[in-house]
C-alpha cells in the first residue's frame, strides 16, 4: 500500500485543487484523530471518503474547509496554504455541504440559497441582483425544488432542506464540492436523484468532487475513487472495484462482509448473517 | 432532478424570475422602512400629547398663538416631553437592534439585553459610577462602566454556548442569563447596602426603568452611538443572516466568524449598555420588537435591522405614553410596563411547541 497515495485521474499539477501533506489532527488532549493523511484531490475528481464511524471522516473535512487547523501538516489549495486565503475568496471556489444546520429564524428556501451568493457580492451593505436571484432559481431547478422558493426551510422535508443546502453550494459557482453525508436523511429515489446530479456536473463540468459517506455502496456506484479511512490512516485508495474487497472491509469495520457484483459489475457491499 | 441533456453549458444554470416575486430587495425594504418611518413620526408627535397637562399639538408648532401669548404648549412640548419621547425612541430603537442581533448570534429568539445579563451588568457597572463617582464625572462615565460590566456578562455567556457546543438547548442559555441577573441582582443589593438611605431610593427608581432624562445632550449622545453601531451592525446585516444558520455555515459560504461576532458583539452590547445607563434596565423590548417584526417582514436582518430601529423606537415612546396615562396625573416608569407585557411574551417563547 503506498504511504502516499495519490488519487484522481488527473495529475496535472495545474489541476490540482488541494494538496493535502502529512496531516495529523488531535482534540487537545485526546488521542488523534487523523495521523499522517496525504492526499490530492484534482479537477475532476469524484472521490469518496469512507470508513467506520470515528475513522476521523467529517475531521477530515472540516481540515479541508479550514473550520479545524491541523496539528501537524498542512493543507494547500491551489498551491497556497488554506491560512493565507480570504474566507470570501475560498467561499468561491469550495463549495460545502455539511451534516447539521441549527437555524431557527424563518428564511425561506430562496433567501438561504441566496446566501450562498454572498462571497460572490460586494463585502457590506447591498441586495441580491438579478443575476443572483437568476442563479438561486436555476439551482433549486437543478435539485428538484422547482416551487419551492418561498416556502421556509424549517417547513421542509429534511431531504428536501439538505436538497437546499447542496443547491446554495452550488450557488457559490465552486471549483469543488465538500460534502459531509449528503443523502444521509434521503429516501432511495433521492438518493440517486443526488448522486446522479453530483456525477453529471462532475461529468459536464469538472466539478471535483469529495463526498464522505457511510455509505459503501453508494460510493462503490458513484466515485469514480473511493479512500478508506480507519483508525485516523488511509487504509486504501483507488477505483472501487479494485480495492473493495472482502479482506480490507472485514478489517476495518471488523465483522464479516460478502462482496458481490451488481448488475453494472459495481461491488455491492453485504454483512453476513 | 432537470433532465440530464438540458443546458449544460451554463453553470450555474440560471432560472427566470417571475415578475412580481416578493424578494429582497431595496423596493421592498424601502416599503417596509417607509410605513415603519409614518408609524415612529406619528409615536413621536403624539406620544408627547399624553401626560398631565393637555397639549394641542398645533400650538406646539406654533399655530394660531397670539404674537404676545406666552405659547405654554410650545415650552412643554419642546423643552419637555418631546425630548423625552425622542430619548425613549432612540433607547427603544437601540434596545431592539441589540435584542435582534444578540438572536441572531447565539441563535436563539430568547436572547435579548434583559434576560442575558447584559442589562443587569450595565446596572452594575452604572450604579458603580453614580454612586462611587461626583455627579458631573459619573454622567459620562456610568454608560462606559456599564458597557465593562455589560460586556463581562455577554462574554460569560457567549463562552459558556461555545462550550457547550452548538446544540446546546436554548434554555440552557436563558438559565445561564438568569443566573448572571442573581449575581448582578446581589451586586446591586451590596451597593444599596452600602449606600446612604438617599441613594438606595434613587437606585430603586432607577431599576425600575425611566425615559424622564430630559436632556439634549443624552439624545445626541444617543443618538451617534446608535447611528455609529446601528450603522456598524447594519453593515454586518447579511453576515449575520449567515451566522444565523450556524457558525459552520457561515464559515462555509465565507463569513469570518471569529471577526464578524466580536465586531457586532462589541456594537450590540454598547448600545444595550448606554440606554441602562441613562435609562435603567428597561426589559424585553430586545425580545417582544425582533420576534414581531420577523413574522412580519421576514428574517433577513438587511431589512430587519433598520426596521427594528424604527419599530422599537415607536413601542418605547407608546409603552411610555402608556406609562404617563395609566397612573395620571402621575406616572409609570416604563421599565415596569415593558415587564409586565414582556414576561408573558417570553413565557409564550419558552412554552410554544418545539
Amino acid at each position: 500500500m503506498p504511504r502516499t497515495p495519490t488519487v484522481g485521474i488527473v495529475d496535472a499539477m495545474s489541476d490540482a485543487l488541494f494538496d493535502i501533506e502529512r496531516l495529523s489532527f488531535a482534540y487537545p488532549g485526546r488521542p488523534p484523530v487523523l495521523r499522517d493523511v496525504s492526499l490530492r484531490i484534482a479537477r475532476g475528481d469524484f472521490i469518496g471518503l469512507i470508513g467506520p464511524n470515528g475513522a476521523g471522516k467529517s475531521t477530515m473535512l472540516n481540515l479541508l474547509t479550514g473550520w479545524l487547523r491541523p496539528t501537524s501538516g498542512i493543507v494547500r489549495f491551489r498551491g497556497r496554504a488554506l491560512g493565507e486565503w480570504s474566507r470570501r475568496a475560498l467561499a468561491r471556489e469550495i463549495g460545502v455541504v455539511a451534516q447539521a444546520e441549527e437555524g431557527i429564524f424563518p428564511f425561506t428556501a430562496e433567501e438561504v440559497v441566496l446566501m450562498g451568493r454572498y462571497a460572490h457580492q460586494p463585502p457590506l451593505v447591498g441586495f441580491d441582483d438579478p443575476e443572483d436571484r437568476a442563479i438561486a432559481r436555476g439551482v433549486l431547478a437543478l435539485v428538484g425544488l422547482e416551487g419551492f422558493e418561498q416556502r421556509p426551510v424549517g417547513q421542509l422535508s429534511g431531504g428536501e432542506r439538505q436538497r437546499v443546502f447542496l443547491a446554495r453550494a452550488l450557488a457559490q459557482c465552486p471549483q469543488v464540492l465538500l460534502l459531509d453525508e449528503p443523502t444521509s436523511s434521503l429516501d432511495l429515489n433521492y438518493k440517486r436523484d443526488v448522486f446522479r446530479l453530483l456525477e453529471r456536473l462532475n461529468r459536464e463540468q469538472g466539478l471535483a468532487t469529495f463526498v464522505v459517506t457511510h455509505d459503501v455502496n453508494l460510493a462503490a456506484l458513484y466515485c469514480r475513487t473511493v479512500i478508506v479511512l480507519h483508525d485516523g490512516a488511509i487504509r486504501a485508495a483507488g477505483p472501487p472495484d479494485e480495492i473493495l474487497d472482502e479482506a480490507l472491509l472485514d478489517s476495518v469495520y471488523r465483522t464479516t462482509v460478502e462482496v458481490l457484483r451488481g448488475a453494472d459489475g459495481a461491488p455491492v457491499v453485504t454483512i453476513r448473517r | 432532478m432537470t433532465d440530464p441533456a438540458s443546458n449544460s453549458t451554463a453553470f450555474p444554470p440560471r432560472a427566470p424570475v417571475p415578475a412580481g416575486v416578493a424578494a429582497t430587495s431595496w423596493s421592498r425594504a424601502c416599503a417596509v422602512w417607509g410605513a415603519l418611518l409614518v408609524l415612529a413620526a406619528l409615536a413621536l408627535l403624539l406620544g408627547p400629547l399624553v401626560g398631565s397637562t393637555r397639549l394641542d399639538l398645533a400650538r406646539a408648532f406654533g399655530f394660531g398663538v397670539a404674537p404676545d401669548e406666552v405659547n405654554i404648549d410650545a415650552v412643554v412640548f419642546w423643552s419637555a416631553r418631546f425630548p423625552r419621547a425622542m430619548f425613549g425612541f432612540l433607547a427603544g430603537g437601540s434596545l431592539a437592534i441589540a435584542g435582534a442581533t444578540y438572536q441572531a448570534l447565539l441563535r436563539n429568539d430568547l436572547a435579548e439585553p434583559f434576560t442575558l445579563g447584559v442589562a443587569g451588568g450595565a446596572s452594575v457597572g452604572a450604579l458603580l459610577a453614580l454612586n462611587f463617582l461626583p455627579l458631573h464625572i459619573a454622567f459620562w462615565v456610568s454608560p462606559v462602566l456599564a458597557f465593562a460590566v455589560g460586556g463581562l456578562a455577554v462574554a460569560v455567556i457567549y463562552g459558556l454556548t461555545r462550550m457547550r457546543g452548538p446544540r446546546s438547548a436554548p434554555a440552557t442559555l436563558i438559565l445561564a442569563g438568569v443566573t448572571m441577573n442573581f449575581l448582578f441582582g446581589a451586586a446591586i443589593l451590596l451597593i444599596q447596602y452600602i449606600s446612604d438611605p438617599y441613594q438606595t431610593m434613587a437606585i430603586v427608581r432607577w431599576l425600575m426603568g425611566g425615559l424622564d432624562i430630559m436632556s439634549w445632550r443624552v439624545c445626541v449622545a444617543a443618538a451617534v452611538l446608535l447611528v455609529l453601531a446601528g450603522g456598524v451592525l447594519v453593515a454586518h446585516a447579511r453576515a449575520l443572516n449567515l451566522l444565523a444558520l450556524g457558525d459552520m455555515t457561515a464559515h462555509h459560504l465565507g463569513v469570518s466568524v471569529e471577526r464578524t461576532r466580536v465586531v457586532t458583539l462589541t456594537a450590540s452590547s454598547l448600545l444595550a449598555a448606554f440606554v441602562v445607563a441613562y435609562a435603567g434596565p428597561v426589559g424585553f423590548v430586545g425580545l417582544m420588537v425582533p420576534h414581531v417584526l420577523r413574522r412580519v417582514v421576514g428574517a433577513d436582518h438587511r431589512v430587519l435591522l433598520p426596521a427594528t430601529v424604527l419599530a422599537g423606537g415607536s413601542f418605547l415612546v407608546v409603552c411610555d405614553a402608556g406609562a404617563r396615562a395609566l397612573l395620571a396625573p402621575g406616572e409609570l416608569p416604563v421599565g415596569i410596563l415593558t415587564a409586565f407585557l414582556g414576561a408573558p411574551f417570553f413565557l409564550w417563547l419558552l412554552f410554544r411547541k418545539g
